[in-house]
């Protein structure tokens, strides 16, 4: 087993203007097969995208190691992050917003190429037209700008620059939360169809768990910052430990009745995930937990593992 | 049967630069006395036009042809201030977006007493207005009502506050406590909980349909949702490109889906057990020059020669279950 990507107690701790602390990603540990897909699940505010581009080094981790085939690149300096940037790249979520609306598609992708490679103008357009290829727009597109494009023609054109400096390690920050359902099918079969072909692993940043269900090999549910649940998605579904997914997983709305059975009970959570400033030092769910117990403010508890390869930050378990 | 609102073969076109843009075409619909129906669609399907063209709310360069009636009082025959005000006393109103649709400008209870005091009304007199704005009692009273209605702790806080200083689901709650003032017996709910955490989502939804049992309201629920249509509706409208291709029961429409479009769309959804999903392969077509027959068949995996020509007809297969498919024909 060849672990793609590895992260130990990784932080990322914000400062506001006031003072204040926001600790966004709270010590996250957790690692990923080459190869294989892992899905990070929470509501919005969790801290799912921050944890996705801390890994990255977009953002500088405030505690805690990345190691990136087994290499430790958490004190990378800028110039040497650039080298290993062609290996780790990032779909972002609004594929509009992601766009220069300035800029044609021909350019946008190849602009990755230019920075990072020293491949003749002929080069890179052959490149980009294999690229359009890729992910099943016709080289018409080469000319074209993002405004005369659907919106799941601009995700294929993020996921062609995602894959314009052949990545190994691909992180999708909800690359279909502003689409349709119909629409979404096909991109998801295409990411499959990818990982495939180039032998990519993705870390699946996603609020959808039917997404993560069909995706996903392993699964990590985030709660203010923190791993609630970390478990293998087969896993996970037949037997969530958690109350924070099962909450997750009641609230979907399902439609065959087959998915009932993933679901042990109903349960709709009262009030909104707290502010990320306000964490208290007990456990993070409490607020909104329906299995609450006096222990449960004594403090924090720990990621235990309650199976083989589940862990569940939980007490009540 | 008596239906409390009704839409018959509506038409909605729209004037633009490139020609005129045949939007709807001809969608019928009914909602009956305490029934929550939802219409479901993919984005640009025509769902949101609908709700607009029966609150009277289309902007300028759309022409309306067709029937809709509340109780039997056509509105498209009267005249345009007879209808506002018979739009606006009688239909309430969800909107979409929590966040845009409360004036940050304004507390919350100073938008909710003006709709409470002149709701319904077209023009509201000025000095009327500024007279009434001092000393509000009453208004305070049914807004704080409301407001426990909607399960929303500490109603005279809410009322203080800005929109910004509340949640989205918060905000949500103030906007469907919004909807119910003055006694109305007909919502529409123009995607309420897209925008909306699915925790946040399914507390909103049962919100929504504990209060249309209690009030005996009746609900156009549009989504394009399929699991939140099946909870909270009594029957589903499937809509595409400005057609009703199939509507029918919940239970029935979502067990047995007949009409290509509906067993895609179902299909597309990534559900909770591994099951795989199928897209729709195409995109939606131009309304500008819209394909003859079914606006379904270029993208249709069983379209046949007939589908290209004639637009099919409403057939009913099982009761109450109505598809718009050449594929269940005369014979089989």
């Amino acid at each position: 087993m060849e672990k793609i990507i590895e992260v130990k107690a990784l932080s990322k701790h914000f400062k506001t203007k006031k003072g204040l602390t926001v600790k966004a990603v709270d010590e996250v540990d957790f690692f990923l097969e080459k190869g294989k897909t892992l899905a990070i699940v929470g509501e919005s505010g969790s801290g799912k995208t921050t944890l996705g581009k801390t890994l990255l080094k977009i953002y500088e981790p405030t505690g805690g190691r990345i190691y990136f085939e087994g290499k430790d690149i958490t004190n990378y300096s800028k110039d040497k992050m650039k080298e290993l940037r062609a290996n780790l790249q990032m779909v972002f979520q609004d594929p509009t917003s992601s766009l220069n609306p300035r800029k044609s598609i021909g350019n946008i992708i190849s602009l990755p190429l230019k920075i990072h490679t020293r491949m003749t103008k002929k080069e890179i357009k052959e490149k980009v037209i294999w690229l359009l290829e890729q992910v099943d727009l016709s080289p018409a597109f080469y000319s074209r700008y993002p405004n005369a494009l659907s919106g799941g023609q601009k995700q294929r054109v993020g996921i062609a620059r995602a894959l314009a400096l052949n990545p190994k390690l691909i992180v999708l920050d909800e690359p279909t939360a502003s689409l349709d359902v119909s629409v979404q099918a096909k991109i998801l079969t295409l990411l499959e169809e990818l990982k495939n072909r180039f032998g990519l692993s993705y870390i699946y940043i996603t609020h959808d768990l039917g997404v993560v269900r069909n995706m996903a090999d392993f699964t990590l549910v985030m709660y203010l910052g923190r791993v609630m649940e970390y478990a293998s998605t087969e896993e996970l579904f037949r037997n969530p430990l958690h109350p924070y997914t099962v909450a997750l997983l009641s609230s979907i709305p399902t439609i065959m009745d087959e998915e009932k059975s993933t679901i042990p009970y109903e349960i709709t959570l009262s009030g909104d995930i707290p502010s990320l400033t306000e964490i208290p030092d007990y456990c993070r769910f409490y607020s909104r937990c329906y299995k609450k117990e006096k222990e449960c403010m004594e403090k924090e508890p720990e990621l235990r593992e309650m199976l083989s390869g589940h862990w569940v930050r939980c007490i009540r378990v | 049967m008596d239906a409390l609102l009704k839409v018959e073969d509506l038409h909605v076109n729209f004037k633009t630069p490139f020609g005129m843009a045949k939007v709807l075409n001809g969608v019928s619909l009914y909602i009956k006395p305490q029934e929550i129906v939802s219409l479901v669609g993919e984005t640009g399907c025509g769902k949101s036009i609908t709700a607009k063209s029966i609150l009277d709310v289309l902007p300028e360069t759309s022409i309306i042809s067709g029937k809709i009636s509340l109780k039997d009082k056509d509105f498209l025959s009267i005249g345009k201030k007879e209808r506002r005000t018979l739009i606006r006393s009688r239909i309430g109103y969800i909107p979409q977006n929590p966040m845009t649709s409360l004036n940050p400008v304004f507390t919350i209870g100073e938008v909710f007493f003006d709709l409470i005091k002149w709701h319904g009304k077209e023009i509201v007199p000025w000095r009327a207005y500024r007279k009434w704005k001092r000393h509000i009692k009453e208004e305070r009273d049914i807004a704080i009502e409301l407001l426990k209605k909607v399960h929303l702790p500490q109603p005279e806080d809410v009322l203080s506050k800005y929109p910004t200083q509340l949640s989205g689901g918060m905000r949500q709650r103030v906007l469907i406590a919004m909807s119910m003032i003055g006694n109305r017996e007909f919502l529409i709910a123009d995607e309420p909980t897209t925008a909306l955490d699915v925790t946040i989502q399914k507390g909103i939804v049962e919100l929504i349909k504990e209060k249309v049992e209690e009030e005996r309201l009746s609900v156009l629920y549009i989504t394009h949702n399929l699991g939140v249509a099946k909870y909270l509706s009594n029957r589903i409208y499937v809509m595409y490109a400005g057609d009703i291709v199939e509507f029918g029961p919940s239970e029935s429409l979502l067990r047995n889906p007949l009409h290509p479009y509906t067993q895609g769309l179902l299909n597309s959804i990534p559900k909770l057990v591994k099951t795989g999903f199928s897209g729709i392969p195409g995109r939606l077509p131009s309304y500008i020059t819209p394909p003859e027959g079914c606006r379904f068949s270029p993208r249709c995996p069983k379209s046949m020669e007939i589908c290209n020509n004639i637009k099919p007809p409403l057939k009913e297969v099982e009761e109450g279950h109505f598809v718009r498919c050449h594929l269940y024909g005369k014979d089989n």
